[in-house]
């Protein structure tokens, strides 16, 4: 899954994170690989704490500081050229984190929803104030097609007026399910309630119609039926401006219906990937499989839930070998605690950083030195 | 409500009747008052000791607003909260106090009862505190730090499935999932009777929700702690809950024991809200039901049935005529003027 072809939008390679703290080194995120398709939406799911949100800042250069972040972050951005399409490459990671080429591309290019929308959110502007900011700087309206009906996306464009805004505006909150939105576009973020926030957030982030959409827990303070229909407006929109959308989440139900292909993490790397079906129907990784068996079902009353034994291990005393080896129940004495898995090819187009199908195993020095022993 | 004898239970511990809560809605230059949100409207519900009730609805329907009044962290509009307050009672028995009626320095010592976990994980923790400070900070407030506390919050931080080390840290350090767990333990320093847990694990992974359910099952059954649990995740609802309570603007629109709601719905707003659960099945995509029509806005709700514009059921009488919560089976409330007649689908339970 890692050759660069037409369909690639984001590309992260290597992409590490630490954090220099009182106790020692915290590495958030520890060479993790994604690539993110064009229109596709791509899902990551994952231990709490495991890097998710990090990787998420690292694609739009706003990793916080004392964080320092190491690899690369590749965004191929389309655009028009004397009237035809091209393909230009840029290194996120080496942008100047202030400068005026990553503003562009933050809230226009990819636009992120943030976990925390209170956090996010400005007090002290309204909902639709939000929004028309981001709309003025970042959305542009068609005057002409000049393409034919293969590259209808080569249009000439120029920026929305202040009335346009607002209208945009109140559309996008109306789009979201608040009610009244002609009314509430004038709300400040603390006169609305969490999933309401969450919405202006939501809106705020489509309303640029960006390439890629980080949705960072997108939907954690919404029922089901907002819930419901927000996925189906970020699928609409998906499909009208060929959006890709990198979401997180913990929810398989929402994960199962959203995305094409997922990645699971765990303490800072990617343990398995695919396509969302074969990952639910074949998970191989041992870590996949609890997870997904750790899920509550509605209609069924178990006392107590599957959960992980253990908890994740401390940063600075990392687990040898397989990061996972304490808690996982497929654990191999004396091959897991030694050796570092990589990521291994385990069914078509589905791999998993598990010793299990590791196919080098067997030729390693350490495999040779486990057998002369026993 | 109408007089259906909801309190002759003596396990009762919380009892809110009538609560209401509105905020104005300023316009104009002048920002004068035009109208109201009603964002909490003639709630009625009960909480009987060491029991789970599960606050569920569509967002905005006024869950929080609920709970924060209920603790009168928002000046409820009207409306009685009787509370068993163990805390307050100087005989040791458990008294019933009207919250309403304390005085501040009363519902001080009441909140050593009643405790809360925020919605908003970051904005809720102050960010120059560290970890040690925002879980004794209840501790402080009534004078109960000692030279055992930091061995209390050591433990505290590894019920809910964080490290020890984690004590000296600020919340900007953490994950969101970890933020939320700094909540939980801070709610369960002062040992209370009550907590109102406003979507505790919202932002948890799958494994650390079900540590953290199981946590919460463990620490009612051993110390008979009793809880508001409000989220949207009805699977989590239904697994957490001994009795499920379904709002929808600002009203308790259906009441009852978490299986019996479920597989017997009563209300046509909890079928239609059974229905567009996501099921973590990829081969199922795109089979939700969406309700039709839009939610209603609280600031300017409709006449009648607030649920009538969307209803499947709707008939005449429905748009003039308020429906009353009524308890149609035992222990089990709606608020439809048809509320047992229809055939309404609930979850197969296996
Ligand atoms: N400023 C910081 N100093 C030290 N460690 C940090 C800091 N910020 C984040 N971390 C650590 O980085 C790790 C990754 O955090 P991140 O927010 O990416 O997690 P996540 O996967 O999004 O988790 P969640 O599902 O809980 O949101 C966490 O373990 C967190 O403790
Ligand atoms: N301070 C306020 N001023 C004006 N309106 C408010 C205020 N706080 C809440 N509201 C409104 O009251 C209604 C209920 O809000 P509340 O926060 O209780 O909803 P909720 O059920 O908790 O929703 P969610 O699931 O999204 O958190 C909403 O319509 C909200 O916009
Ligand atoms: S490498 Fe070993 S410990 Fe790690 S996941 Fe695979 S079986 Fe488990
Ligand atoms: S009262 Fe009428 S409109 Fe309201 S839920 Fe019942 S049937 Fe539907
Ligand atoms: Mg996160
Ligand atoms: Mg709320």
């Amino acid at each position: 899954m890692s050759e660069i072809t037409d369909d690639v939008l984001v590309s992260i390679r290597n992409l590490r994170i630490r954090f220099d703290v009182r106790d020692g080194i915290v590495n958030a995120v520890d060479g993790a690989n994604f690539t993110i398709r064009r229109g596709k939406t791509l899902g990551v799911i994952g231990e709490s704490g495991c890097g998710k949100s990090m990787t998420a800042k690292a694609i739009m250069n706003m990793v916080p500081k004392p964080g320092v972040m190491t690899g690369e972050v590749t965004l191929y951005k389309r655009h028009v050229e004397n009237g035809s399409q091209v393909v230009e490459e840029i290194r996120i990671d080496q942008l100047d984190k202030d400068g005026e080429e990553i503003r562009n591309i933050r809230g226009g290019v990819i636009t992120m929803i943030f976990q925390e929308p209170m956090s996010s959110l400005t007090p002290v502007f309204t909902a639709g104030l939000h929004i028309m900011e981001a709309v003025k700087l970042h959305r542009f309206l068609p005057i002409e097609s000049i393409g034919d009906t293969m590259t209808r996306n080569i249009q000439k464009k120029r920026e929305v007026s202040p009335e346009e805004a607002r209208e945009i505006a109140i559309d996008m909150l109306q789009k979201v399910g608040l009610p009244n939105a002609a009314q509430r576009v004038d709300s400040y973020p603390h006169q609305l309630s969490g999933g309401q926030r969450q919405r202006v957030m939501i809106a705020i982030a489509l309303s640029t119609h960006p390439e890629l959409l980080i949705a960072d827990e997108p939907t954690t303070a919404l029922d089901v039926s907002i819930e419901a229909q927000i996925l189906d407006l970020m699928r609409e929109l998906q499909e009208t401006v060929d959006m890709a959308i990198l979401f997180i989440t913990h929810n398989m139900g929402v994960i199962a219906e959203m995305a094409d292909e997922m990645v699971v993490m765990y303490m800072g790397k990617e343990v398995e990937e695919g396509s969302v079906v074969d990952i639910f129907e074949n998970p191989k990784h041992p870590y996949t499989r609890l997870l997904l068996a750790s899920i509550p079902e509605i209609g069924e009353k178990k006392r107590e839930l599957a959960t992980i034994k253990g908890m994740t291990p401390s940063p600075f005393n990392l687990p040898t070998g397989c990061v996972f080896h304490p808690r996982c129940p497929d654990f191999m004495p004396g091959k897991c605690d030694v050796v570092k898995p990589l990521l291994a090819t385990v069914a078509k187009n589905q791999n998993a950083r598990c010793l299990m199908y590791d196919p080098c195993w067997p030729n390693t020095a350490e495999a040779q030195a486990v057998k002369a022993k026993a | 409500m109408a007089d259906n004898g909801m309190v002759k239970d003596k396990d009762i511990l919380l009892e809110v009747k009538g609560l209401k809560k509105y905020f104005p809605i300023t316009g104009g230059m002048m920002r004068k008052v035009v109208g109201y949100v009603k964002a909490v409207d003639d709630v009625n519900f009960f909480v009987r000791e060491g029991e789970t009730l599960g606050l569920v609805g569509e967002s905005g329907c006024g869950k929080t607003t609920a709970g924060r009044a209920v603790l009168r962290l928002y000046e409820p509009t009207d409306g009685e909260v009787r509370f068993k307050s163990r805390a307050l009672s100087k005989s040791g028995k458990p008294e019933w106090v009207s919250l309403r009626e304390l005085n501040k320095e009363q519902l001080k010592t009441v909140y050593q009862d009643i405790s809360m976990i925020f919605q908003d994980p970051i904005g809720s923790l102050n960010p120059r505190m560290t970890v040690y400070d925002i879980i004794t900070e209840p501790l402080l407030i009534h004078n109960k730090i000692g030279p055992s506390t930091e061995e209390h919050v050591i433990q505290l931080l590894q019920r809910v499935g964080l490290r020890p080390e984690h004590i000296r840290r600020y919340p900007h350090e953490f994950s969101g999932g970890q933020r939320q767990r700094i909540g939980i333990a801070r709610s369960l320093a002062l040992n209370p009777q009550l907590i109102i847990c406003d979507e505790p694990v919202s932002a948890l992974d799958v494994s650390v929700q079900a540590q953290t359910l199981n946590l919460l099952n463990d620490l009612k059954e051993d110390f008979n702690l009793a809880y508001i649990f409000v989220a949207h995740d009805l699977s989590v609802v239904q697994h957490i809950s001994d009795r499920v309570a379904v709002m929808y603007v600002g009203r308790i629109a259906e009441m009852a024991e978490s299986i019996d709601l479920y597989s017997h719905p009563l209300h046509p707003y909890t079928e239609a809200l059974m229905s567009s659960v996501p099921r973590p099945n990829p081969r199922l995509k795109k089979q939700r039901i969406i309700m039709e029509g839009d939610v209603a806005d609280p600031g300017n709700p409709p006449p009648g049935c607030l649920f009538h514009p969307r209803c499947r059921y709707v008939q005449d009488r429905c748009k003039t005529e308020v429906p009353e919560l009524r308890e149609i089976k035992p222990d089990h409330y709606a608020a439809c003027h048809f509320a047992g007649e229809l055939d309404l689908k609930g979850v197969e339970m296996g």
